[in-house]
């Protein structure tokens, strides 16, 4: 079983690393360089020119990030895997119950419902860090894997870009929201049921870097855009982009080093899950599962 | 223990912390280890722990016992601990003499009572984890603490915690036949069969201020006419002691009465004790199959007046209060039983305390808090009594000889006017027998 596991997450780890250029193939070619000449100035990337940089330079550094972190992410997880199985004792007290078990993954996992009796601000944070993340990583993730794996773009008809836009905007909105109330407990109202550990500022503060540098992003590539319906839909970067325009800055060029830190934090944010507190997004649902197939078990020997 | 090194640096003379010894892990479960990295730090539990509640003291807090229990796992085990190519290369520290010592004080500065498992939000099964610790602990030789061991050895030598002879186990049953508080002893069921065993406990057999609760149990059984029986000098301890304190001695008492229960053939164990009640019904069922019913004494009397064996004729005008043993509420859930039971006997007006249920407070005298710690059970159990004194109430019930004890402490540091009475007490009087109490 555990050779398994390793073979699992090696497979995942070389899929990922086996496959930069896969969308590297931005198609530039099909564009006039005068086209690009007009936002971007080419002495300011590297090599001296846009399309080198957009076409090599950008995504060889982040498919290398990306191997790294998956490096990183994978050990970290055979490690916190194989001290789990240090454990030889049973598990549950009886068979799993997979009625109880997705009740409670509704119930508990998703909706939170003890952190919702005891604290709404709570359950905020909670919420919208948690909802956020999920349903921001599920239309993105399911994008790039059909992408990636079987050349399927399922974004084609415009109508979906937009509506992913729109909610790519919404929930990080969400996240946002949870992590400045996460830090304003923590840090400003000092709440005292919290003890601050480094891993726990690490947590939050990976996750509001993220979000920000993301709706900077976002707000760097409208600044330069007319800002159209299309553009609007994507309410928070169009904000930040309407705001920007009125300075004369090359956004563009902000755009392309900042989608770097962008890419960087992140994939370093993958790469510190085992490692810290944020373990708890694995082991949290599967904790919930466990209590609740036992309870059930225990009601039937009642 | 690892070795201490000294070297003279200069004038100063440094004494790095001796490494300690390997923990090891096998008798947890993969997903208790699991659970160690589900812990959030929300500090749920930190509001709730009735033992923090006293000294504030993060080391105490399930948050704290869960971060640095898991630290000292990966800093002895796996990829990255200390001694390890990776954990050289990141300076993982090694875990220090002084940091078990303290982690093993403050994992035994418990009652598991189980509260943090009911308001964590990951719902981590803390109270399986601290002991499945506590054993790891015992085996590398790290506890229980010294008082705790008195009760072991105890346990071990006499087949009790109280240090007293087997032979006066049932020394109760004669003094109360005397006194004219039962009909007559309880037979013997290793002579004779019966349908039901009683299972009386240590605390109700050995300790004179708690012995009432076994005295009214048997008055009200023999009151309903039930064939039942008593393991009298053959009763030994069902062990939770050792259990709650990781000794793994445990098994093998378990293994023995399980085998002398089957044997015996009743139908229906029935026990006062909510310490006992939970590691017959939940416990030894890990050990070996069990070929009986498990009821606590209030289960089993409300079955008895749903029968019509019992009558509770008797109007029994008092103002009480319920407070619920950790062990029948939280760890098996009998929450409703005591309530209904009490309901049914005339003339009781029941008060809740701002905490009961799920969210009781503990009376701090379980999980060898109460032996190891007895100044912190003094105070979570003055907190308790403060509660139940804020409903009105005349009198403190309960249905747990441990609860009973560890409550009267309380009542006598704050000198209290609350009378501490078990449940049973009360259906005595409901069916108009005089109970034997501990307030004379």
């Amino acid at each position: 079983m555990k050779r398994l596991v390793c073979l699992l997450f090696l497979a995942l780890a070389m899929i990922i690393i086996c496959t930069p250029g896969a969308s590297a193939r931005e198609d530039y070619g099909a564009l006039l360089e005068q086209d690009c000449e007009v936002c971007h100035l080419d002495r300011y990337y590297p090599g001296g020119s846009f399309i080198d940089a957009e076409d090599t330079w950008k995504w060889n550094i982040f498919w290398g990030m990306t191997a790294v972190a998956a490096l990183v992410f994978l050990v970290g997880m055979i490690n916190t895997v194989s001290l789990w199985r240090l454990g030889k004792k049973k598990s549950l007290r009886g068979k799993l119950r997979w009625g109880p078990v997705l009740k409670a993954m509704v119930t508990e996992v998703i909706l939170q419902r003890r952190i919702l009796k005891t604290s709404l601000i709570r359950w905020t944070v909670f919420f919208g860090i948690s909802m956020g993340f999920i349903f921001l990583l599920l239309p993105y993730s399911a994008y790039w894997v059909l992408r990636l794996t079987a050349g399927i773009d399922f974004l084609e008809p415009s109508s979906l870009q937009l509506t992913l836009d729109f909610l790519l905007d919404l929930f990080s909105t969400f996240i946002l929201i949870g992590v400045i109330l996460a830090l304003a407990r923590r840090y400003l109202v000092k709440s005292p049921q919290l003890e601050n550990l480094t891993q726990d500022t690490i947590a939050v503060i990976f996750i509001f870097l993220i979000i920000v540098t993301g709706f900077l992003l976002e707000g760097f590539r409208c600044a330069t855009l007319p800002l159209t319906p299309e553009i609007r839909i994507s309410f928070m970067g169009s904000s930040i982009g309407a705001l920007l325009k009125h300075f004369d800055l090359p956004w563009t060029v902000y755009h392309f080093y900042l989608w770097l830190l962008h890419a960087f934090i992140s994939l370093a944010f993958i790469a510190y899950i085992p490692f810290g507190k944020i373990r708890h997004l694995i082991a949290c649902p599967l904790s919930i599962a466990a209590t609740a197939s036992d309870e059930a078990d225990l009601k039937s020997t009642r | 223990m690892g070795e201490q090194e000294k070297r003279n640096d200069g004038e100063k003379q440094i004494t790095p912390p001796a490494d300690a010894k390997k923990i090891l892990v096998d008798n947890l479960s993969p997903r208790q280890i699991m659970e160690l990295d589900a812990c959030t730090r929300c500090g749920e539990c930190v509001q709730w722990c009735p033992v923090y509640n006293q000294d504030e003291r993060e080391g105490v807090t399930p948050r704290s016992k869960a971060t640095r229990f898991k630290k000292m796992l990966s800093s002895q085990h796996g990829l990255f601990r200390a001694d390890g190519f990776l954990g050289r290369l990141f300076r993982k520290k090694k875990v220090s003499q002084e940091d078990i010592n303290q982690f093993a004080a403050d994992l035994y500065e418990c009652s598991t009572c189980r509260q943090c498992h009911f308001v964590c939000p990951s719902q981590i099964d803390t109270v399986e984890l601290w002991e499945g610790i506590r054993r790891s602990f015992v085996d590398a030789g790290y506890g229980p603490l010294d008082p705790q061991k008195n009760l072991i050895q105890s346990v071990k030598s006499y087949d009790n915690p109280w240090g007293q002879p087997r032979s006066s186990r049932s020394r109760w049953a004669k003094g109360a036949k005397r006194k004219k508080k039962i009909a007559e002893e309880p037979k013997d069921i290793t002579r004779e069969k019966a349908e039901v065993l009683y299972f009386v406990g240590c605390t109700g057999s050995y300790d004179v201020n708690v012995e009432p609760v076994a005295i009214n149990t048997v008055a009200i059984l023999q009151a309903a006419g039930v064939d039942f029986g008593i393991l009298g000098v053959k009763e030994k301890c069902c062990g939770s002691v050792l259990l709650r304190m990781g000794d793994k001695e445990y098994e093998r008492i378990a293994q023995e009465n399980i085998e002398q229960f089957n044997e015996l053939g009743f139908k229906t164990m029935v026990t006062s004790c909510a310490g006992c009640y939970k590691t017959f019904k939940h416990d030894y069922p890990k050990i070996g199959k069990i070929n009986f019913d498990v009821q606590h004494t209030l289960e089993y009397i409300i079955s008895l007046i749903e029968w019509g064996r019992l009558k509770l004729k008797n109007e029994v005008r008092m103002k009480v209060t319920y407070h619920d043993p950790c062990h029948l509420g939280r760890h098996s859930g009998v929450y409703d039983a005591p309530r209904k039971l009490l309901k049914m006997i005339p003339g009781i007006e029941l008060v809740e305390m701002e905490r009961s249920g799920e969210h009781a407070r503990c009376c701090g005298a379980g999980g060898g808090l109460k032996s190891g710690y007895p100044d912190v059970q003094n105070k979570i159990s003055q907190t308790r009594i403060k509660e139940a004194e804020a409903t009105g109430a005349t009198e403190l019930v309960s249905a747990c000889p441990f609860c009973y004890q560890g409550l009267q402490v309380g009542i006598q540091a704050l000198d209290s006017k609350l009378t501490m009475r078990d449940i049973t007490e009360l259906v005595c009087m409901a069916i108009d027998r005089t109970p034997e109490t501990a307030n004379g």
